[in-house]
């Protein structure tokens, strides 16, 4: 069998007050999905909670993702995100089956774009689709491979996003490449004499940040490993928190791991497409880090 | 009949799906050696002027292999707003090992997660340590190499220009170092009715006519000011400006008057540790 690294986004645009109720996400017909991981973006505290293949739910009641909260210095804080909630052993939904969710909210308030990440692999069988892998012989090297994309703007309106399509990932002609956790931050380089970035200025070297940025990774014949973009801070992880960071577990200790890991063959590639939804902010460069280990084949 | 080989040449390793994901603990010692854990601080002093620096040299003791399994290296990453005292360096790096394998495909912001400075959102700095796998080993004697690119610590030229009531505007280079000193900003009254606001360069000095209600009173706040230098093309790399206090603080006039402290770089001195292990040869 063949696993490959998927993940399912279900997206609520409008959640009202009091939440809602089996919300169904449509898994995909090619593959049965494994899940093994759940994270949230904007429901924080209010909870959720999903049905297993069999149409149970998996908690009694509806739970969460993030760590308990605190009332001291620094500052207040409800709660934090994690990496996400952990399913072990691993639940596996058949072809085209669905993930029914209910989503809380007590807020009072509707929550807009409220999202429910499900990590985990697809199950294919040999030779469904192409799955390169480590030779016979070989030596290894951990491995890096940076990709900056320049100019990232603003969204046009709410509902139309500035997009890149198709940055590539080149993987050199030297080793294959496994993909196995990544980082993205926005940065851009001070030099003496030089504009003070980004461009605008200010009192000193002060990173640009985003809110919304979303990134859709997809393999080298354009297959995407999830049903929709996925915030690039639940993809990559970071370094540095952004606006509404607390729904990013942010900080170089939590950087976007990929289970399972994807290999790479040496000049071969992989795509990036991204989607940035800020109407407000400058204008970024991205410094994409994907990591892992490079495979020198040996004969 | 033997091969010549290179006296410290490492030999070629095969596959084994043992060695992969396993916690460093569960690395095993071949037999016939003995791991001894040692740690390798290093340290470099970078000009802080934002260009390149290539291949500094860490050289390793050449008494046996060294099995380079993780790093301390909190200074290069991401970089607090202020970088007086914070002790981060926002820049590029890359490694080479000693055998001139680069650990990445070029230069790489505070080298991706192996190490970075970064901040939590409450703004608490890490510094932690990472590990590399697999395993890197190393020559005795051999040297690692370092390529740095840091951002400037050239401090930038400004005026603090105070509106009163704890509200101020102030105005930046849009340059790095002292390049930006004797920029001048200008702010007209207009002193007629009705006049937008709009602004004018004269080389790198900015010149600002405020916008007046039809009374002749001036409407510019101090936020408006700022974004019409963010928002104006030409402005970018000649000025930029913030506000503290209230943003709808009404400006006033200010003669031609220069920015002032845009100081030149200083060296920056970065250290961190590789942790591993030496292998020694049992006899």
């Amino acid at each position: 069998m063949i696993e490959r690294h998927q993940d399912y986004q279900l997206t609520i645009p409008s959640l009202p007050a009091g939440g809602l109720k089996e919300v169904p996400l449509t898994l995909d017909t090619d593959a049965p999905f494994l899940l093994r991981l759940v994270k949230s973006r904007k429901i924080r505290l209010n909870g959720w909670n999903f049905q297993t293949p069999r149409k149970a739910y998996q908690s009694s009641d509806l739970r969460t993702d993030w760590f308990f909260g605190y009332t001291s210095a620094p500052a207040a804080v409800p709660g934090r995100a994690s990496r996400g909630a952990h399913i072990y052993p691993e639940l596996v939904y058949p072809v085209g089956s669905q993930i029914v969710v209910d989503v809380g909210n007590a807020t009072g308030e509707t929550i807009t774009n409220a999202r429910l990440l499900f990590r985990g692999s697809k199950l294919y069988r040999d030779g469904v689709v192409n799955a390169p892998t480590y030779p016979a012989k070989m030596s290894v090297l951990p491995g890096c491979y940076p990709v900056v994309v320049t100019g990232i703007g603003l969204a046009s309106s709410a509902t139309a996003p500035f997009i890149l399509r198709d940055v590539p990932l080149n993987i050199f002609q030297d080793a294959d490449f496994v993909y196995r956790y990544g980082v993205a931050d926005p940065f851009t380089l001070g030099v003496e004499g030089g504009v003070v970035p980004p461009p605008g200025g200010g009192p000193s070297f002060t990173p640009a940040t985003y809110g919304e940025i979303y990134v859709l990774i997809k393999d080298e014949s354009r297959k995407p490993y999830s049903n929709e973009p996925i915030h690039i801070n639940d993809l990559f992880g970071q370094g540095m928190p952004t606006a509404g960071g607390d729904d990013s577990s942010s900080g170089p200790n939590f950087p976007g791991l990929i289970t399972p890991e994807i290999y790479l063959e040496r000049q071969h590639a992989l795509y990036l497409d991204i989607f940035r939804y800020d109407t407000t902010g400058v204008t970024l460069d991205l410094h994409f880090r994907f990591q892992g280990m490079k495979v020198f084949h040996r004969s | 009949m033997k091969r010549a080989v290179a006296a410290k040449q490492n030999p070629y390793r095969c596959f084994d799906p043992e060695r992969l994901f396993k916690p460093q603990w569960a690395y095993k010692t071949p037999a016939g050696y003995r791991d001894e854990t040692f740690l390798v601080p290093f340290s470099f002093v970078i000009a802080g002027d934002g260009r390149l620096v290539r291949q500094l040299p860490w050289q390793l003791d050449d008494d046996v292999p060294y099995i380079i399994r993780g790093i301390f290296f909190p200074e290069i990453g991401q970089v607090l707003s202020d970088r007086s005292g914070s002790g981060f360096f926002p820049g590029l790096c890359r490694i080479w090992d000693t055998h001139g394998n680069p650990l990445s495909q070029g230069l790489v912001l505070g080298l991706g997660a192996w190490c970075q400075g970064g901040v939590d959102p409450d703004g608490n700095t890490y510094a932690g340590g990472f590990p590399i796998e697999p395993e890197i080993e190393c020559a005795p004697g051999g040297a690692l190499l370092f390529d740095f690119q840091l951002s400037t610590n050239a401090t930038i030229a400004q005026f603090f220009d105070n509106l009163g009531g704890g509200n101020s505007i102030t105005f930046w280079a849009g340059v790095f170092g002292t390049a930006g000193n004797g920029r001048t900003i200008t702010l007209t009254d207009p002193g007629a009715p009705n006049v937008p606001l709009s602004i004018a360069f004269v080389g790198v000095n900015v010149n600002i006519t405020l916008a007046t209600d039809g009374g002749g009173v001036i409407t510019t706040t101090a936020q408006d000011v700022a974004n019409l230098l963010l928002n104006t093309p030409a402005a970018v790399g000649i000025m930029a400006a913030t506000v503290d206090g209230n943003p709808a603080t009404l400006v006033t006039a200010l003669a031609a008057t220069p920015l002032a402290g845009g100081g030149a770089s200083t060296p920056i001195t970065v250290n961190g540790t590789f942790i591993g292990v030496k292998r020694f040869k049992d006899c």
